[in-house]
């Protein structure tokens, strides 16, 4: 009986409110962004929240078990690692090298890309032909495979990554600023700039790059998930981050070996990472949705 | 159609060699291989020695030339650390390769397909529910992740599947499912928004009017029209699943093309790491190349434009 009384309750009248205020606005998904603003706050003030630093262990303290379990050390959360170092720090630095990674390069190759699909699309001839070429080729080898390559030539090192990084992500840019440069060249108003006497770099600024401009924004929302995963993966492979910062690829290379004995190590940095990418994917799709919808099939 | 298959092939013939040429820079970029041959007591002269004996003294266009007067004739040189033929080295590799992406790229299709159009079919059910929310946690989980998860579920927990290494069937399911389910959520997102569609065409509608049964609407009627992005999608996924393998194949111990060539870089062995990229940026090309023909023959109104 009392079962079916709780149930008649109707939902308190502020949760409705909420939830209709965030539909009216087309808010961002509640949880993911939730994730996503958690993942800030630990990528910032890595330095504030860690309670342990990330990369000195005492190994003494070794493969302790996360709290809760038998013989775990209170002041280690999610236990610690073969090195004796604490997994919830590392996490929370590793938070820091991926929005690190991610900002920069994302942001290099959005200008970088955007620059040369502009003038690709504006000037067309050769310079299309070649700049088309070029990414054609740089999308016919598999990625992974180019960033191997040149991990090997430059090294391990954070910049390198982000080298690797712009190198592989660059041709999306640059294939879909000069498809909507293309596009938007038609219209009536270029024609009259250009009547107007607008040399091709004014009508580039003022009238083509506002137009692309939400474009490329979707592109770079989109892209935070993937850098985060290639950055990961790198770090996986021994290829990406040297072993002085803390990622969650390379604490899951660590961990991964001692799975069956101490899984603790390498299934929190997955659980990170996969609450993170899916959580950038959501919000990704929901800035497309809002500024360009067309864009569903990218 | 002639010129057509004749520009295609040209286009071919033009990736290949910028992808050597861009491979073989970066591998003259990354390091001195004579230098990792000797031990480090050698004398200097000893390691010029090594290096005019492999030809790595000669000026960098001498050597691209004849790398590529070779190659086209099947000779792409020898492992510089194992002594054997690079060709022979990569192609030894591929049967293993090959297993994993087969099986996988047959699960993904055997699954992904049916339940994209299925979803597309029951919008906005529980079922179409469910496979959105499975595409989309399984987009987010990068490949080395799943691999891991999955050894830790059914290697380690259940203990019924092997962790690592190719031996009989059983091996191969763990690395096949990581790479599988990677294009299989794909393809469910791909076939539903297509289906979504074209299911909403007038002639669809017709074919209901017509009282078809409703499994020849959704696949003679719909598919058939459907197809077209996801058989472009799954071309491109064949090469994206090699790329893709050579983290998997990492993770499970793999003896496939990927660890050949992680490896081989790592060692600085060229011409092994040259055969290898160049073989699977051939499989792509070729690949691209026969997905351009699919089309005519899964769409008529392209092959009479051609």
């Amino acid at each position: 009986m009392s079962a079916r009384r709780v149930a008649q309750v109707p939902p308190l009248r502020w949760v409705l409110g909420l939830r209709s205020f965030w539909k009216q606005h087309r808010l961002p998904p509640a949880l993911p962004l939730l994730i996503v603003i958690v993942f800030l706050v630990c990528a910032v003030f890595a330095g504030l929240i860690a309670p342990h630093p990330q990369n000195q262990g005492e190994l003494s303290k070794r493969l302790l078990p996360p709290t809760g379990m038998a013989k775990a050390d209170s002041s280690y959360l999610l236990g610690t690692d073969g090195q004796g170092r604490d997994i919830l720090s590392r996490l929370i630095y590793g938070a820091r090298m991926a929005l690190l990674i991610s900002i920069v390069s994302i942001a290099l190759t959005a200008a970088l890309g955007t620059f040369i699909g502009l003038l690709a699309g504006l000037f067309g001839g050769k310079l299309d032909m070649v700049v088309m070429r070029l990414v054609d080729v740089s999308m016919s080898i598999p990625a992974i495979l180019i960033a191997v390559l040149l991990a090997a030539v430059f090294g391990a090192s954070v910049q390198n990554v982000i080298i690797i990084v712009i190198i592989l992500i660059w041709p999306a840019y640059a294939r879909l600023v000069r498809g909507e440069t293309l596009s938007v060249k038609q219209a009536d108003y270029v024609a009259l700039a250009r009547v107007a006497g607008c040399s091709r770099l004014t009508i580039m600024r003022r009238h083509i790059l506002p137009n692309v401009l939400p474009t490329v924004l979707v592109l770079m929302s989109l892209h935070v998930a993937l850098v985060i995963v290639m950055e990961a993966g790198l770090s996986f492979l021994g290829f990406g981050i040297p072993p002085k910062y803390a990622t969650w690829g390379s604490m899951i290379q660590q961990g991964y070996q001692q799975l069956q004995t101490s899984w603790w190590v390498a299934v929190f940095p997955c659980i990170v990472i996969v609450l993170t990418v899916i959580s950038f994917n959501i919000l990704g799709d929901w800035v497309r949705d809002r500024l360009d919808p067309k864009l569903r099939q990218v | 159609m002639g010129r057509q298959l004749a520009a295609a092939f040209g286009r071919v013939v033009v990736t290949l060699f910028v992808a050597s040429l861009v491979v073989f820079l970066l591998l003259h970029a990354s390091g001195d291989p004579a230098r990792l041959l000797v031990p480090w007591t050698a004398t200097p002269e000893r390691v010029a020695e090594i290096r005019s004996s492999l030809g790595l003294d000669r000026p960098l266009y001498v050597q691209y030339g004849k790398f590529v007067s070779h190659a086209i004739r099947g000779d792409f040189g020898e492992s510089l650390v194992f002594r054997r033929p690079a060709m022979e080295m990569v192609l030894s590799r591929f049967p293993a390769t090959f297993e994993v992406i087969g099986v996988a790229l047959g699960l993904a299709l055997l699954f992904g397909i049916p339940l994209g159009v299925y979803s597309a079919h029951r919008r906005g059910s529980w079922f179409d529910k469910s496979a959105r929310a499975f595409a989309a946690v399984g987009q987010g989980i990068p490949s080395f992740v799943m691999g891991i998860i999955l050894i830790f579920i059914f290697a380690l927990g259940l203990r019924v599947l092997p962790t690592s290494g190719r031996g009989g069937i059983t091996h191969l399911i763990l690395p096949a499912l990581t790479l599988a389910i990677y294009v299989m959520v794909a393809l469910l997102r791909l076939t539903r928004s297509s289906m979504i569609d074209v299911l909403g065409t007038e002639y669809i509608k017709l074919a209901r009017l017509k009282g078809l049964r409703e499994s020849r609407i959704l696949w003679r009627h719909g598919f058939r029209n459907g197809a077209m992005p996801v058989v472009t999608f799954a071309g491109i996924m064949i090469v994206g699943m090699i790329g893709a393998g050579v983290v998997v194949e990492a993770v499970f111990a793999w003896p496939g093309v990927g660890g050949l060539i992680v490896s081989s870089v790592q060692a600085r062995d060229f011409p092994v790491a040259m055969a290898g990229v160049l073989v699977i940026t051939a499989l792509y090309s070729v690949s691209a190349f026969v997905i351009d023909l699919l089309y005519g023959w899964l769409d008529p109104r392209i092959r009479r434009t051609q």
